[in-house]
């Protein structure tokens, strides 16, 4: 068991002003309990402001909980896979690589050592040495992605299916996350597409408005899901 | 390890900090060199011309407390709001709260060497020759060091908080570069004063580097010793509280 939340909650504090007095709290997560086992992809399923993100930050280690217990293994590298986060516009695609690979967590070396696969995989030619500002965004995408995909974790946390550049690109974007997921990496893949969640995750968590509805083997969660979005749709 | 990779990141954005001053705007370094140098001049027309009590000297004297100034602010002020700046960043990725004030201190103490370059030319020019003095000058560099880190750390840390705390710091300094010695000498000062004068420890250390670089004079080690003082303590206590907001700061930044 990698990590392990128990009764978890997270809570973000609004201020209303210094001379107002009295805040207002959103608890984004309440209580959420479910164990990430070694080797395991985990959906996470949910409509938009269940809390997904908040938990993804829980789970990269950039927030703590307000309540309840997070239990990480002393070490584990977890890492959110984000696209090019903190890079500097004045910066070569070269420089921008290890600078964001350093960021997601990889080492200096590691990252330098992985540079030629990054140019080869972002297909950016001789852009690669120019500053990133010249780009354009399916070119920073690209760039980003390749990038993260460097960056081996113990645990990769995804958002979404990653929508990087043009199609072709987006394709094969696609197609590196499965293989990386298919290959026995322990990640938690969050997204809105059932039939995604069924063939690349056996167990799947539903939260909505910060609490778990469901924890199970993600044929019957998906259903359930996908079933209660139906009946939300017929109602209206 | 894991330090190993934060100092890297820190390194090299630091690099890229500077890179990119030096090739978005043009002027960046210039502005740089001439702001402490505006101000020496200003302050030489109003000496000399309103309040008509000048030498030769007080050019050198004026540049020393506007340089060394010039570090000490602009450092305080490009590394309060840099962790505000970075909350879009922070929400993906996990860092070290500290690392993101350091990167600008680092930065800017890198900009500040080229000045103090300048600073020993000038002085060297006008007939201030190296004495055995400056071996004192690397000490009070890491003091002045440790004064800028323990100011603005803790400032670095409030900013997502009260965001408003930056006019506020903006108006302080301001007050503070009046009263720091920059324009005058402490003999100016009625000696009632010389106690909250000195509380000051820009103050403090203005006067030791002109005792160094203009004077070969020893500073006061006494004054230095509060000045180390204020720095270690200001330092450790900006630690703790770095731990402690390391993983709820990113809650609080609402942008």
């Amino acid at each position: 068991m990698l990590i392990s939340l128990n009764q978890t909650g997270v809570c973000y504090r609004r201020p209303h002003g210094f001379f107002k007095g009295s805040r207002s709290d959103f608890w984004a997560l309440k209580n959420i309990t479910f164990d990430l086992h070694s080797g395991e992809t985990l959906g996470v399923l949910g409509r938009n402001g269940a809390g997904k993100s908040t938990l993804l930050r829980l789970l990269a280690g950039i927030i703590s909980p307000d309540r309840g217990a997070l239990k990480i293994q002393p070490g584990l590298c977890t890492t959110l896979l984000s696209i090019g986060v903190g890079s500097h516009s004045t910066l070569s695609g070269r420089e921008n690589a290890i600078l964001n690979g350093m960021m997601l967590g990889a080492t200096k070396q590691h990252m330098t050592a992985s540079l030629e696969r990054i140019k080869e995989f972002s297909e950016l030619g001789d852009f690669f040495e120019q500053p990133i500002y010249t780009y354009s965004s399916g070119m920073h995408a690209r760039l980003g992605f390749a990038t993260a995909l460097e960056v081996d974790p113990d645990v990769l946390l995804i958002d979404e299916m990653l929508s990087v550049g043009d199609k072709s690109f987006n394709l094969k974007s696609a197609v590196a996350i499965d293989k990386r997921l298919k290959s026995g990496k322990t990640a938690i893949l969050v997204s809105h597409d059932g039939e995604k969640i069924k063939e690349l995750c056996s167990r799947s968590v539903w939260i909505e408005q910060g609490e778990i509805v469901a924890v199970g083997p993600s044929e019957t969660v998906v259903r359930d899901y996908e079933n209660t979005m139906f009946q939300a749709r017929l109602s209206v | 390890m894991k330090w190993q990779r934060y100092w890297d990141i820190i390194v090299y954005r630091t690099y890229a900090e500077l890179k990119s001053e030096a090739q978005l705007n043009y002027m960046g370094y210039v502005w740089w060199v001439l702001e402490p140098l505006l101000n020496t001049i200003m302050f030489y027309a109003i000496l000399t011309l309103v309040l008509e009590q000048s030498s030769v000297g007080a050019i050198s004297f004026l540049l020393v407390g506007s340089i060394t100034w010039q570090w000490f602010a602009s450092g305080i002020m490009s590394s309060s709001s840099s962790i505000f700046d970075a909350g879009s960043m922070l929400k993906f990725i996990y860092l070290p709260k500290i690392v993101l004030p350091l990167i600008s201190i680092l930065a800017n103490t890198w900009k500040f060497l080229f000045l103090l370059l300048l600073l020993l030319i000038w002085s060297w020019c006008t007939g201030h020759l190296p004495s055995q003095a400056y071996l004192a000058l690397p000490l009070i560099l890491l003091l002045q060091l440790a004064v800028i880190l323990g100011v603005s750390l803790p400032l670095a840390a409030l900013m997502p908080y009260f965001p408003d705390a930056k006019v506020a710091m903006d108006a302080i300094l301001r007050s503070l570069m009046l009263v720091s010695g920059i324009f005058f000498a402490v003999e100016q000062v009625p000696a009632e004063f010389h106690v909250y004068f000195y509380m000051n420890p820009m103050a403090v250390l203005i006067e030791a580097y002109r005792a160094v670089l203009l004077q070969g004079l020893w500073p006061d080690w006494g004054k230095l010793a509060y000045v180390a003082c204020f720095g270690s303590f200001s330092i450790m206590a900006s630690l703790l509280i770095y731990k402690r907001i390391d993983l709820s700061i990113v809650k609080a930044i609402h942008r």
